[in-house]
């Protein structure tokens, strides 16, 4: 048995999960075990078919384990109904997607009020923008809060994506391949971000499957066939933003050609 | 949630694409204001009704010729010859309820003016009939008593013809032929406008009875008479008195059914309103059939709906909406859709109602009844319609959702 603190966030004991039935089974996970405590930075990779998706999606509560048990903050989400599922995701939980997945034509505050809308706890309009500023701000994008998504860059995006998934002070932060639609530059942005919101002291869950991005995380957690392969502490852990400061150094603004191309 | 909130999000969506939410939306404007218009057209037709059976004049009974038939009267009459002259007489002089009876007589026929003609119905009755009808003379005189014994060649004239034979000049005194008959022009009646067949109720002449039967129409029976009774309490006795009159005078036995028929005021009222509440019935039938319509492609639109939004759908739900949260967004956003559509149909509907009163010069007065229940029904429809969409899209399964493409 796994060893559960006041400081256990996420506890996986024996999670298996099986899609399929008959003899067309496919058994994504085949029991894997897992404490993730305050305070960590883990990054979950693996090769695709490992069982990534599948235990990102137990994780986030959008699925039920199947035989296993999942504690989040103690409590069983096994469980749990579908409704007491999405109350779950919206007080503990926040999503980063890869896609950014914000609704469009719909401004940047709006977009990050609405976790709060489907809280059970009555907010006023006013709180309601209050805090979504405040998210905003905490992404650095308090000058962009009318912007819809289309007048935004990547990064932008996927910075109020972060602010959405901070809005409701959530238990830890469920990541996606946050950076796979990003360039390096901006990659080194969110990442910089996301070790900032850990320094204050969130929990920040990475699935990806790009090494560079582990090498943010403090703990690297492997997957191989629906089992956890490796589980260790990253050794040598690095600084996005020092890593960023070096890559505008290698890469000037000025060095790109400015002047117009004459085409004949 | 904030309803406040769903409302907003709703009406967003519709918003979004607004040329694909008015054609949605088209079915339940055509038959909401297809409704409105015809119950106001209709409604203004049975105020018109009610008032002509009214204008009929006052405690009138009418006598027609032939028995009751089946499921119905025969009215319009002339259809069999069982009422005669002397009928009539009889029932002004022996009947002390009556105040005056006047056979009617009805022709089609040219009438020439100079080198004008127009084609108009004569109709042949007795001096009382203005009275009958309480049908005011704008100028000139009726004929009389006089004029009817003698079959004198006068005639009354009304609106229509002064209008097209004489164009407005004064025609008193002048004489129009009808078949080579003179007829002098001794009174102008005052206009009374349509009816509600679209008969120009103006378009008539009048003439003293003899001289309708032996010279115009060269029939001898009559085709109405109508009757006047002194009192509306009077009205049930009168008509017994008739009846009993004239099976003594057409020497029927016991047990022969009646040759003709006895209506009161009341019962032609009572017919014009049967008629306007089947005409209601299938009013409402239409508008069932269009608001039906109108449903499905609500219905239609909103599955599309949910499967273009279907991330969206997913992204609410990671995010920690309920199914039923999902639902009511979808619901309110098809019955915001259909209530718009209802007042878009409202305003069509008003607006069609009073160019078509004041083109087609119809009757028509507004139905609150009507506005009130489209608003209702364009709702429910919304409601009804969306719910298996919106019941769709709570269904989804948040994984599958955000996956789609």
């Amino acid at each position: 048995m796994t060893e559960r603190t006041e400081e256990t966030v996420v506890a996986l004991e024996g999670v298996h999960k099986t899609y399929g039935s008959g003899g067309s089974q496919v058994a994504a996970l085949r029991g894997v075990d897992l404490t993730i405590r305050r305070g960590e930075m883990v990054a979950v990779m693996g090769p695709s078919g490992s069982g990534k998706s599948t235990l990102m999606n137990i994780l986030g509560c959008l699925d039920r384990p199947g035989p296993g048990r999942y504690l989040l903050d103690g409590v069983d989400v096994g469980r749990l109904s579908r409704d007491k599922r999405a109350d779950l995701r919206n007080r503990k939980l926040g999503f980063v997607f890869q896609d950014f997945h914000l609704l469009s034509r719909t401004s940047a505050l709006e977009n990050v009020e609405m976790p709060m809308l489907y809280n059970t706890d009555r907010i006023s309009g006013r709180e309601l923008r209050r805090r979504a500023e405040e998210a905003l701000e905490r992404v650095g994008l308090a000058d962009r809060a009318g912007h819809h998504p289309n007048q935004l860059s990547g990064g932008q995006q996927q910075r109020v994506a972060i602010a959405r998934a901070l809005v409701n002070k959530p238990t830890f932060l469920l990541a996606d391949e946050p950076t796979g639609n990003l360039d390096t530059r901006t990659s080194l942005d969110i990442m910089s971000l996301f070790q900032q919101l850990n320094a204050d002291g969130l929990t920040v869950i990475l699935v990806t499957h790009e090494p560079e991005m582990s090498r943010f995380c403090s703990r690297v957690v492997v997957l191989r066939d629906g089992l956890v392969e490796r589980d260790g502490p990253m050794a040598d852990r690095r600084s996005a933003k020092a890593m960023r400061a070096a890559f505008d150094r290698e890469h000037p603004a000025g060095e790109r050609r400015t002047e117009p191309v004459e085409v004949s | 949630m904030k309803i406040l909130i769903v409302f907003r999000i709703a009406l967003r969506a519709i918003g979004r694409n607004i040329m694909r939410s008015l054609l949605t939306a088209l079915g339940i404007i055509i038959g909401v204001s297809a409704v409105i218009t015809m119950v106001s057209l209709g409604e203004g037709a049975r105020s018109e009704v009610e008032e002509q059976v009214s204008r009929l004049g006052q405690n009138v009974v009418l006598v027609f010729p032939g028995a009751r038939q089946l499921g119905g009267v025969s009215i319009g009459g002339g259809s069999a010859n069982t009422l005669t002259v002397e009928d009539a007489l009889a029932i002004q002089e022996e009947i002390p309820e009556v105040v005056a009876a006047s056979p009617e007589v009805r022709s089609q026929r040219q009438v020439v003016y100079g080198n004008r003609n127009w084609h108009t119905r004569i109709y042949g009755q007795s001096a009382d009939y203005l009275m009958i009808r309480q049908w005011p003379l704008e100028a000139g005189r009726m004929f009389d008593d006089e004029d009817v014994a003698l079959a004198r060649q006068v005639c009354v004239v009304g609106q229509t013809i002064v209008d097209e034979l004489f164009e407005g000049t004064d025609p008193i005194g002048e004489t129009i032929r009808v078949r080579g008959l003179p007829l002098t022009v001794i009174g102008v009646l005052s206009r009374k406008g349509m009816s509600l067949m679209g008969s120009v109720q103006d378009d008539i002449i009048i003439v003293p009875y003899t001289t309708g039967f032996q010279r115009i129409s060269g029939r001898s029976h009559a085709m109405v008479i109508n009757v006047q009774v002194f009192d509306a309490d009077a009205m049930d006795l009168a008509r017994l008195k008739i009846t009993d009159l004239l099976r003594e005078r057409h020497r029927l036995a016991p047990d022969q059914e009646d040759d003709f028929t006895v209506q009161t005021q009341e019962e032609i009222a009572a017919m014009a309103t049967e008629t306007s509440r089947v005409m209601t019935v299938l009013l409402a039938s239409i508008a069932g059939v269009s608001m039906l319509v109108g449903g499905i492609g609500i219905m239609n639109i909103m599955l599309v709906s949910v499967t273009e939004r279907t991330r969206e759908i997913g992204i609410r739900m990671a995010i920690g909406a309920h199914g039923k949260h999902i639902l009511l967004q979808f619901l309110t956003e098809s019955a915001l859709l259909s209530i718009l559509g209802g007042l878009l149909g409202i305003l069509t509907g008003v607006f069609a109602t009073h160019i078509i009163a004041h083109y087609a010069d119809w009757p028509a007065s507004l139905s609150q009844q009507a506005v009130f229940f489209a608003f209702t029904i364009s709702a429910a429809v919304g409601i009804i319609f969306g719910f298996f969409p919106a019941l769709k899209a709570s269904r989804l399964d948040p994984i599958d959702a955000l996956r789609h493409e």
